[in-house]
């Protein structure tokens, strides 16, 4: 800047950065308060709930300068209430197009970019950058390659499939939720233009690919480069697969597709992760602090003002509250994706980890029977929540510990629920002595 | 709106969930394991009886006793009712332990002289003394005695030492070494009905045993309870 850099884009032309894959985009604009590039018009098209397919042209009607080339990605900047949204998006039009660029967009829930663009009207006045990156720049152009997608992931397919240029496709295998009918349409009619043959897997009814499938790819497709580009977790999955199925680690081309950061997001990743380890510590000690009760024979004092039925009820419905509260996020998950669900695992977190709280104030001892097996149950469900995902750092890792920590985690949770039901019901139905 | 991708493992964790529900209504339905649902251990001589031995069905059906329940709580019914199990009774206890010998029968103990300790200990109801659910026969303090005989005097007192100095002493542990609150046991020692001294008496640890859950201490029982034999 001190160089006379006033915008995003000279400042990402002198010192490189977001210049290989644009995730750092936004705290250019942030840093210059103005993204440069070209003022494009902008009109839209719904592809799915919630994709979009966003063509760019130049305001003055006039081509794009600048070709791209096959892999290459834009910067997309919007104005809203807060200033300018860059986000980088690869270019799915054919580099020959240059009196138009087309985006695959995939607006995320309460994200910045898919309420600008939701926002602005047809033909609103956008800015785009020059093309840039080359995300193919690995790939043999003397090999076939087999794309390995996911969602929105399937962008890369598309620009390959239009550029003629681009790398040879030898097979398109996506994922798709539900088949996405808007995604598969768009990749459907690309595979049938260049005649490769594409495989629709939809997840919701068949999960992700298997070991089996992997290595039948495998066996299939030898000595092809696989490139692999999703969310995290479905491309760590491909990969371990792949590599288990016998495929070399570098013929294997990785593409990660993450939400990109808003201004404010570094700080509260940051924050987050501090967050996510202070919530483990507080859990951790409360867990200490009720098996110390547990075991001291003077938690008993505690009885004078828990022994009230008003304080129980009111304990009580706190606990069923917080049960409830906890299977929204899996609910959440289950409907509106990870990325919904994610700004709810915080809480999820934290109020697991307060929860010991609430069962010391609602117990009045460790009970008996199917009772005592509810609070252990209960306090131990806080201990495996301390232990989540978070423990592992590594991506490959991480998945193979949640394939043994979901399911404990998700039975204790039914068994905990079922429990707390069948003591509602013996609470009420068996009113013990009379007075 | 669409669905999210539904992982296999996410899969497996609610099978896994899925089963574990199963096998916990199984559980629940299974009659050897009814105890599981108990409120806590049986009374020493209640471990095979079947709950609906204590527990009788509340009168009325589920509805309407929902729907009472319902009156009550928005001001149309001035008294709450049962759901599901009417609460245990004095009278249920009676159905099998009849005392004709009894010396604290329910009747005295109900009366206005009585107010204060009926408030404190809730002597009115057998449940003052016995509640269920805690693994002992007696859940009252042997304290309790000094509720009503703090102030009494014996005329030509037998015993050593004398119950005034016990009184005097607070030594209220030791009135069950000689005395069966209910008069339902032989405590009889020779010619004398009870014991003279406290070494002829019950020890102190065969008290804590017959009142918790160990050995009953007590000499021969005169009048045992009723139907236990005709009940799981």
């Amino acid at each position: 800047m001190a160089a006379g850099c006033s915008a995003a884009d000279e400042l990402s032309a002198r010192t490189g950065a977001a210049s290989y894959c644009g995730a750092c985009i936004q705290e250019l604009t942030t840093l210059t308060g103005d993204p440069g590039g070209t003022p494009v018009l902008v009109s839209i098209e719904r592809l799915d709930s919630d994709l979009m397919v966003v063509t760019l042209k130049r305001a003055g009607g006039e081509d794009f300068l600048q070709r791209h080339v096959a892999g290459g990605h834009v910067v997309l900047s919007l104005k809203d209430e807060m200033g300018w949204v860059s986000r980088p998006y690869t270019i799915t039009s054919s580099p020959e197009s240059v009196d138009h660029r087309v985006l695959v967009v995939r607006c995320l829930v309460g994200g910045r970019m898919g309420r600008a663009l939701a926002e602005c009207g047809s033909d609103s006045v956008a800015r785009v950058s020059a093309p840039r990156g080359d995300a193919f720049v690995r790939l043999s152009r003397r090999r076939a390659t087999v794309f390995l997608v996911a969602g929105v992931g399937v962008t890369p397919a598309l620009a390959a499939l239009r550029a003629g240029s681009g790398p040879r496709v030898a097979l398109v295998h996506a994922c798709f939720r539900d088949k996405e009918p808007g995604l598969t349409r768009l990749l459907a009619g690309a595979c049938a233009q260049r005649s490769v043959p594409v495989v629709v897997r939809d997840c919701d009814a068949l999960g992700r690919p298997s070991a089996t499938d992997f290595t039948i790819l495998a066996n299939r497709y030898p000595g092809v480069d696989w490139y692999l580009c999703g969310p995290e977790g479905y491309v760590e999955v491909v990969r371990i697969g792949l590599r288990a199925a016998g495929v070399s680690s570098d013929r294997v081309h990785t593409e990660y597709f993450v939400a990109s950061s808003s201004p404010s997001d570094p700080p509260a990743a940051r924050s987050r992760t501090r967050a996510e380890g202070y919530w483990a510590k507080t859990g951790l000690s409360l867990v200490a602090a009720w098996c110390i009760w547990a075991l001291l024979p003077t938690y008993k004092v505690w009885h004078e003002w828990q022994s009230s039925d008003v304080w129980r009820t009111v304990t009580g419905l706190v606990l069923v509250s917080f049960i409830a509260w906890q299977w929204f996020f899996p609910a959440v998950r289950k409907r509106r994706g990870g990325v919904a669900a994610r700004r709810l695992e915080l809480w999820h977190r934290a109020i697991g980890a307060l929860s010991p709280i609430a069962l010391l104030l609602h117990q009045r001892d460790l009970a008996y029977g199917l009772l005592c097996a509810l609070s252990l149950l209960f306090v131990a469900n806080t201990l495996v929540g301390c232990f989540d995902k978070t423990c592992i750092v590594d991506g490959s890792r991480r998945e193979r510990y949640m394939q043994f920590w979901l399911p404990i985690h998700v039975v204790i949770s039914c068994l905990v629920t079922a429990l707390s039901v069948w003591h509602i019901i013996m609470v009420v139905t068996y009113q013990g002595t009379a007075s | 709106m669409s669905r999210v991708v539904f992982t296999r493992s996410r899969k497996r964790a609610y099978g896994a969930g899925v089963i574990a529900l199963v096998a916990l209504l199984a559980l629940l339905l299974w009659p050897d394991a009814a105890w599981l649902q108990a409120a806590g251990k049986a009374t020493p001589g209640h471990e095979n009886l079947q709950c609906s031995a204590c527990h009788k069905p509340a009168p009325g059906d589920l509805r309407q006793q929902l729907q009472a329940t319902l009156r009550f709580l928005v001001g149309l019914r001035d008294s709450p009712v049962s759901i599901g199990n009417a609460p245990v009774t004095s009278a249920v206890c009676y159905d099998c332990h009849e005392r004709p010998t009894e010396r604290h029968p329910l009747s005295l103990l109900s009366e206005l002289r009585f107010l204060d300790v009926q408030a404190e200990h809730g002597v009115q109801n057998c449940t003052g003394c016995h509640q269920e659910h805690h693994g002992v026969r007696v859940t009252a303090s042997p304290k309790i005695c000094s509720s009503c005989h703090a102030e009494d005097s014996v005329d030509d007192d037998p015993i050593v030492p004398d119950h005034a100095s016990l009184f005097a002493n607070g030594e209220w542990g030791t009135c069950l070494r000689c005395h069966d609150f209910h008069g339902n046991h032989n405590l009889s020692r020779g010619d004398h009905k009870f014991p003279l001294t406290l070494d002829e008496a019950v020890s102190t640890q065969g008290v804590i045993d017959h009142l918790g859950a160990g050995k009953r201490a007590y000499g021969p029982v005169l009048h045992p309870a009723k139907n236990l034999r005709s009940t799981k």
